[in-house]
């Protein structure tokens, strides 16, 4: 299993078709994170855009943790894991990838090996559609 | 070392070790006029908190490495220097009884996430001030 790889779903010319927005849907709630904004702040769109920044660094060393604890069986580290990248995930909007990382950590101490990689594979397909829906968003508010 | 009974103070210490939260705490907090002392564990929180008790509040995650946001709070709750400091606690769980443990161990506040900036600044209006 490859460790995902941020820059490879960056969009590369400009704003996502239209096409491809409808596709992404639901992968971030854009009330959510629209209400991170702060009126009383004249930077708004720029903390919106350093937390979209902190959020992909981030989650992408803890999907790679995900992966590694999934690999070695490792169910406590898995549920810590989890259990961060949920917080987060909800926080920006991201509530499916949020809705997994639960999924995750509610697994037994010693899941069957099928179950476990079903949803690791479920999180990662849910994290590339997060991954191009901020690079979007992103794009939207430094345009 | 700082007196509580005299000083008002504007500094908040903040503990998460998710730099999204941190970040986002950081910065509702300054917007609030307060100044954010931000790390990013309970155990750096807890080492801040032995030398210095000069905090108008605390924000801990309850989930960190090495020192959880509960057992901080359980610490301050037993030194006089800190016993007053309010603390908010943040976490992505929802689970009643953990609220009712948190309350139980002298937390002023409880917020899940995901929550909005203007829950966090109603909260940080409605803190009671330590010289109270």
């Amino acid at each position: 299993m490859s460790q995902i790889q941020v820059t490879t779903y960056k969009t590369q010319e400009g704003l996502l078709h239209p096409k491809d927005r409808e596709l992404l849907g639901d992968a971030v709630d854009l009330d959510v994170l629209h209400t991170l904004d702060d009126p009383q702040n004249a930077d708004e769109s720029d903390l919106v855009v350093e937390l979209i920044d902190l959020y992909v660094a981030d989650a992408s060393s803890k999907m790679a943790a995900i992966q590694k604890a999934v690999r070695g069986a490792e169910w406590l580290l898995l549920k810590r894991v989890a259990h961060n990248l949920e917080g987060s995930s909800a926080t920006l909007g991201a509530k499916q990838m949020a809705v997994l990382c639960r999924d995750l950590q509610c697994l037994d101490s010693a899941p069957p090996i099928e179950r476990s990689r079903t949803l690791l594979s479920r999180l990662e397909v849910e994290f590339r559609r997060v991954l191009i829906a901020f690079a979007a968003e992103r794009e939207r508010r430094v345009a | 070392m700082l007196s509580p009974a005299t000083i008002s103070s504007r500094r908040v210490l903040i503990a998460d070790d998710d730099p999204v939260m941190r970040r986002l705490v950081s910065s509702i907090v300054e917007g609030e006029g307060f100044t954010a002392v931000a790390v990013a564990d309970g155990r750096e929180a807890f080492k801040i908190l032995q030398s210095d008790s000069d905090f108008r509040a605390g924000i801990f995650d309850m989930m960190m490495p090495h020192l959880q946001g509960l057992d901080i709070i359980r610490h301050m709750r037993t030194e006089k220097r800190l016993m007053r400091v309010p603390v908010i606690l943040i976490t992505a769980e929802s689970d009643f009884s953990l609220m009712s443990n948190s309350f139980t161990a002298g937390a002023t506040a409880f917020l899940q996430k995901p929550f909005t900036t203007e829950q966090l600044r109603n909260v940080l209006r409605i803190l009671p001030d330590r010289k109270s």
